[in-house]
């Protein structure tokens, strides 16, 4: 007890305070402009904190990376470019929701659901944490190998209508994956030897090309009709907000709860999890054939998990300064700066720093509601905008966030060539999600099938040998093998 | 643009066998008995296998679904002309942005996007104006992107 | 008339700009912002480094600083982008020792002789790791049983060809110990690979001291021997490689400032100077030492001569281990 008011004495002060507020405002302008991520923001944010107090300059990244990845959901819904990456999984659907002029429900969904999944990660954060990494610590390649398969299974569950393109444009994903000199091997593959192309292809240009250029493409091959967003007044965000929450209760828990732990995993972050819980929550819907027309409950869900993921990843990262994704990667080295120096030490010897920073994660995700709202309300003004001005200047910025990540015009190259990729797939149905799947688990799957491989001097039943991995695999593999096995066999009887 | 399954598939399946061949090519790791070509080979496999079926899937179909159905925008010069002048001002900031720099190229983007778009001239100009003084703002001078200056007016204070 | 006229315009920008080039050259530098480039991502040791370097740059030169990551390329693009600057003194980077590395494994043809070295800034030397549950108690013992059962030990710490994985190959060779003694499990840094190293995937770990201290202090990892001629400051029980086998081997990954090869001598002992200042301020020595960083200085031509060194080193090593063209 004696800790906690200690804590609150640390956090309640005006320059505390005032950190908050202005690196909230910077978190959603950051999230919110495309190109710039929430690692990105963190990154931004460290040259301050330098020059701060151990408490407010943790409490700059952890508000300022909550306000992120929700305010990334901002360009998401509205004009179809994911803000970062952790939006990507379902910005289809939530601008499918802007064009049916439900823009004010996606948008307060996110908004809530973002809040109420931040607050799950956080209790789990402080009752569980140390228990937790200890887990997470107990896996190797060989469970990270079953893992990310089963992160590929999503492809095709969110391409349920059409799996055999899902599966394609999946394969499409994994091989962009692989160009670059980034595999296990540090061998250059697919470069053509263009030095650009050395480090790979870069996430977020082709993010931003495959989502939004193809917007802009349609844009002008009709003029005047279709896709046309409907104008309509946002001033009720946060109406059936209760409705959705009683309704969808067991979605936001599963949502959370998937979050955090793929949170909490070294190496798989709010990106990630975004795309399970969204795969996950059709699996298990009622409703899934409402998937993909502009259905909240997806949202929902994985709105919940990847700010559930956010307060995950600082599981492993405060017990055994183990980062659990890119931003406490970064976040690690300001708790060194600050003296905090991450272990089960930390604990005892800094508890009142320790609930301090529980309290910051609990006070961001609270005033994510009212900061994101004034974000909402002033965003939308950009839907008032007539359709020819907006695409050119939407154009405008889908060039400058794809120069933005890496400072190179490359980037724009990127940009068009996936934008004319992604383009050409979904004239033909090919669905562009599965593709941007694979080219965020690709690495993951490749890395550590190779690292297993190497351990077990190429035995595949190594695979099945440590109890984790050997359950992860046999579900996997049931997954995989079950339903085609089951319709053969059908088929066969019939 | 769009294509009979069967198109698609045997574009996708010449990919495929591209990348296996490509990937047969890449060299063992040092003392280890796997490759980098381990990983793209078995992609290509499964592209392989995917674009095989979407083959006999389309040829299946081949009497209802033509092998290419051109859309109608394709034919109307405006249509086409928007679309061609998207992909041209686009190629033409990632060509010359080093040299004329962002302000005018992105000037040049917006203002000439509008304009085929429709919109009144006087509304365009302001609007481009605005617009690219805005992303300026934003990305250059407040989260510190180094936009592209252009060498061309490398004389310029700004 | 209207064309002639442009042209006029533009003949007389083409001058201008002419003249704006020679200008720096008369203005006393630095008079405009100052691009410091990163080859590794926002976030890493090196960025941080940078950073903090930006900023007591920033008071000492009196314009502004930006840290730009040029990311990609396993470091390949920002080194690149670094050597092929203009060699104005408005752009320089923050040069890793994998630009002795790189050119070995045919990924670039840069050396370090294509930079003009400003400041050598930090270092930090490879640590012997593994698992705190593991049977050897020290480095002698270990490598016994390394030498007994080739291939059992599995190793991690960094990609194929990083800094760590020639730290242990040449380690390794400096026993007349086949480095290929040892399979490299490549990881996509040190953390990951201590992560493997605690679930029991690898068996031992090079990384650098800073890397492994929290895993360290938790008492899930202990270090057996620190490839350097001194002790670390922080950790003072680790012996050193020699006082463990009696081996001279010495690894550490580097820091340094370059700029583009052909910087003017005046623009160079200019921002020396201020590395020199920053390098000395104690914000700087504050944040190393709280990082747990290993702090060295080398000016321009100790810099130069230290790279040389580290070029033939990583050089050889790399023959050995098959992985240099």
């Amino acid at each position: 007890m004696q800790n906690l008011i200690n804590a609150a004495d640390l956090l309640f002060r005006y320059d505390v305070m005032f950190t908050i507020v202005v690196t909230s405002f910077f978190g959603l302008f950051v999230g919110a402009m495309p190109g710039l991520t929430a690692t990105m923001a963190t990154a931004l944010l460290v040259p301050f904190t330098f020059f701060m107090e151990p408490v407010p300059a943790i409490a700059a990244i952890v508000t300022a990376t909550a306000m992120a990845i929700f305010s990334g959901d901002i360009p998401g819904a509205l004009l179809r470019i994911p803000g970062t990456p952790a939006s990507a999984a379902y910005v289809d659907e939530a601008y499918a929701m802007t064009l049916k002029g439900q823009a004010d429900q996606a948008l307060g969904a996110g908004l809530v659901f973002s809040a109420i999944g931040g607050l799950f990660g956080t209790a789990v954060l402080i009752w569980a944490a140390p228990a937790l990494a200890e887990v997470a610590l107990k896996f190797s390649s060989f469970e990270y190998f079953w893992l990310s398969c089963l992160g590929l299974t999503c492809a095709v569950l969110i391409a349920t209508d059409r799996p055999l393109k899902g599966l394609i444009a999946l394969c499409i994903g994994l091989l962009i994956a692989c160009v670059g000199v980034n595999n296990p091997a540090g061998y250059q593959r697919f470069t053509f030897g263009v030095s650009d192309l050395l480090g790979g292809i870069s996430f977020i240009p082709v993010l931003i090309g495959m989502f939004a250029v193809p917007e802009v493409l349609r844009s002008a091959t009709d003029h005047g009709r279709g896709a046309r967003i409907a104008q309509v007044r946002i001033d009720s965000v946060f109406r059936h907000m209760g409705r959705y929450a009683w309704k969808y209760k067991l979605g936001i828990v599963r949502g959370s709860t998937i979050g955090t732990l793929i949170g909490a995993l070294p190496g798989a972050g709010a990106d990630i999890a975004a795309w399970v819980t969204y795969a996950v929550s059709k699996k298990f819907s009622k409703e899934s054939e409402k998937f993909g027309t502009g259905h909240i409950e997806g949202i929902i869900e994985s709105g919940s998990a990847n700010n559930a993921a956010l307060a995950g990843a600082w599981v492993p990262a405060m017990v055994f300064g183990i980062p659990g994704d890119s931003i406490t990667a970064i976040a690690i080295g300001v708790l060194y700066m600050k003296g905090l120096n991450p272990g089960p030490t930390l604990f005892i010897n800094k508890p009142d720093a320790v609930y301090a920073i529980f309290m910051v994660f609990v006070l961001a995700n609270l005033l994510m509601i009212p900061m994101g709202w004034i974000a909402i309300k002033s965003a939308k003004q950009i839907l008032r905008v007539p359709k020819e001005i907006l695409m050119p200047f939407i154009l405008l910025n889908c060039i400058v966030g794809a120069y933005a990540i890496d400072n190179t015009v490359f980037g724009v190259t990127l940009m068009l060539f996936f934008g004319i990729i992604a383009f050409a797939m979904e004239e033909n149905d090919f669905p562009v999600g599965p593709a941007i799947l694979g080219l965020v688990l690709g690495p993951l799957v490749e890395e550590n099938f190779i690292k297993s491989l190497i351990k077990s001097d190429g035995q595949l039943l190594q695979f099945f040998d440590r109890p984790i991995a050997g359950s992860l695999g046999v579900v996997t593999l049931a997954i995989w093998l079950l339903p085609p096995a089951f319709l053969l066999w059908r088929r066969w009887k019939r | 643009m769009k294509f009979n399954d069967a198109v698609s598939g045997l574009f996708l399946a010449a990919l495929a066998l591209v990348v296996i061949a490509w990937s047969r090519t890449f060299p063992p790791m040092p003392g280890q008995f796997v490759g980098p070509g381990l990983f793209p080979t078995l992609i290509g496999c499964g592209m392989l296998a995917g674009a095989g079926l979407l083959i006999l899937r389309g040829w299946n179909a081949r009497a209802v679904v033509p092998w290419v159905a051109l859309d109608d925008w394709i034919k109307t010069p405006r249509l086409a002309g928007h679309f061609a002048l998207i992909l041209g001002l686009t190629l033409a900031y990632i060509l010359f942005s080093e040299q004329i720099g962002f302000l005018a190229l992105a000037f040049a983007l917006l203002a000439g996007l509008c304009a085929i778009g429709g919109v009144r001239w006087w509304v365009n100009l302001l609007s481009s104006v605005i617009g690219v003084l805005a992303v300026y703002y934003m990305f250059e001078r407040v989260l510190r992107v180094p936009l592209p200056r252009g060498e061309l007016f490398d004389f310029l204070p700004y | 008339m209207f064309r002639r006229n442009l042209l006029g315009i533009a003949s007389a920008a083409a001058v201008a700009s002419v003249m704006g080039l020679a200008a720096p050259a008369i203005a006393a530098y630095p008079d405009r912002p100052i691009t410091l480039i990163v080859p590794w991502a926002a976030g890493g040791g090196t960025d941080a480094v940078a950073r903090i370097f930006g900023i007591l740059m920033e008071k000492e030169l009196k314009q502004p600083v930006n840290v730009v990551n040029r990311t990609g390329g396993s470091g390949v693009v920002g080194h690149q982008a670094i050597a092929e600057a203009k060699p104005d003194g408005y752009t320089i980077g923050l040069i890793t020792v994998e630009i002795n590395m790189m050119h070995w494994q045919g990924l670039t043809k840069l050396t370090w002789q294509d930079y003009t070295s400003l400041a050598l800034v930090n270092a930090d030397p490879a640590g012997l790791q593994v698992d705190v549950k593991s049977p050897y108690k020290d480095a002698k013992s270990l490598l016994a049983a390394v030498k007994a059962n080739p291939g059992k030990f599995k190793a991690s710490g960094t990609g194929q060809g990083g800094i760590w994985h020639l730290a242990l190959a040449g380690m390794l060779q400096d026993q007349k110990i086949d480095p290929a003694t040892v399979p490299w499990v490549p990881s996509q840094g040190a953390a990951p690979g201590l992560q493997d190293l605690v679930a029991g995937g690898v068996d031992i770990v090079t990384c650098s001291l800073p890397e492994a201290r929290a895993l360290i202090d938790a008492g899930k990892v202990k270090s057996l021997a620190v490839m350097d001629a001194q002790r670390n400051g922080a950790l003072k029980d680790i012996p050193t490689l020699k006082e463990a086998i009696g081996s001279n081997w010495t690894t550490a990954a580097w820091r340094g400032m370059a700029g583009p090869k052909g910087l003017p001598k005046d623009v160079a002992d200019k921002l020396t100077a201020a590395f020199d200042k920053a390098y000395k301020s104690k914000e700087y020595k504050d944040f190393m030492d709280q990082r747990g960083f290993g702090m060295i200085w080398g000016n321009q031509a100790e810099f130069a001569k230290f790279m040389d060194k580290s070029n033939k080193d990583l050089g050889a090593v790399m023959k050995a281990v098959g992985l240099a063209k």
